[in-house]
């Protein structure tokens, strides 16, 4: 039986965090949530994830700020930013600071999944 | 018209109030979205015909309200010429020094650094220097992303009245085809949105994908 898979999903909307957590959930990940990147900071102090998955606007510690704190403080994990607003500059300006991907809204559901197993690799649970 | 708040350019505060906007209307929009599409899609949800119907006719509304959005955002900053690029003659040796400064921050140097190869001669290009070095940049990295970091090779030449730019990875070197030429989705999101930066340049360009899902992007900068 291989380890299950984790993902931190930070974003300061509920609902957002419930489709995300869901969807990631019936791929076989655990599913940590956080409302805030302050809060994910908190987290990560704790414990590691295998990938993080960030609303690039919020209040306080935004996407941004969080992936930049989290490459500041030498942590590696995998990062994809979330984003309602494709601008080209932040596109780049995220993949420059070491995001994976940059996805937009609304988040094409099927995508995501393949996203995630492409990027930390598919469940085992689910493969085995 | 006062510079700073005419047209011709807008001030700070309206891009971000562009974007604070389209956040705040795409955000629970697309929510209603992901949230229908897992009713649906659950197939523990005892949903009749006629429920799961109105369920799709929500997502599908949904959808089509975020695109309206994306388009009325996208008019908005053309009117305000939020992403209008300041053209100048530029040299894209020297463009191309700094992208691959940015990149070399990225994925270092040695075996998993680019290789760049330019021709002999004048270089000069039109276009907005800073947007040609991210996207450059944005290039280098994606698909250095987009095939695990292994080599990557530039080759710029003249074509045309222009520049060509071509990236290809060392795994798919000397490898001629064959490639199926797919014109913007192919590339998948990541090569398009870099393709679409360069294209906002006025650049020609297409992505190449082989069978094997390995991508090539052709750009050429007009001189």
């Amino acid at each position: 039986m291989g380890e299950s898979r984790s993902i931190l999903v930070v974003d300061d909307e509920d609902d957002s965090l419930e489709v995300l957590g869901r969807v990631l959930h019936a791929t076989g990940c655990t599913v940590i949530t956080a409302k805030s990147g302050a809060e994910a900071l908190r987290m990560l102090e704790g414990r590691a994830v295998d990938l993080i998955i960030a609303d690039m606007v919020m209040a306080g510690v935004n996407g941004v700020d969080l992936l930049r704190e989290i490459r500041r403080r030498k942590i590696g994990t995998k990062f994809i930013m979330v984003t309602a607003y494709g601008e080209m500059e932040s596109y780049i300006e995220v993949m420059n600071l070491g995001a994976v991907e940059y996805l937009s809204k609304p988040i094409n559901q099927e995508h995501l999944v393949q996203l995630v197993n492409k990027t930390i690799g598919p469940s085992k649970s689910l493969t085995a | 018209m006062d510079g700073e708040t005419g047209r011709g350019r807008a001030p700070k505060e309206t891009s971000r109030l562009v974007a604070a906007v389209t956040h705040e209307v795409v955000s629970p929009v697309s929510n209603i979205a992901g949230l229908s599409r897992l009713l649906t899609g659950d197939p523990q949800a005892a949903l009749d015909d006629k429920t799961r119907d109105l369920l799709l006719r929500i997502r599908r509304n949904s959808v089509r309200l975020v695109h309206l959005v994306e388009e009325a955002s996208t008019l908005a900053r053309h009117h305000w010429e939020l992403d209008a690029p300041q053209r100048e003659k530029v040299d894209l040796r020297d463009i191309v020094d700094g992208a691959l400064l940015d990149v070399v921050e990225v994925v270092g140097t040695g075996a998993n650094g680019p290789d760049v190869r330019l021709p002999e001669g004048d270089l000069a290009a039109e276009g907005d220097p800073k947007r040609l070095r991210l996207a450059i940049g944005g290039l280098f990295l994606n698909l250095a992303k987009d095939l695990n970091n292994r080599r990557l090779t530039l080759a710029l030449e003249r074509a045309g009245s222009g520049w060509r730019i071509t990236v290809w990875h060392a795994a798919i070197e000397g490898e001629n085809g064959p490639f199926a030429e797919v014109e913007g989705e192919g590339g998948g999101p990541s090569a398009v949105v870099v393709l679409e930066l360069f294209k906002s340049l006025g650049c020609a360009g297409k992505v190449f994908v082989s069978p094997e899902g390995a991508r090539r992007i052709e750009v050429e900068i007009p001189q």
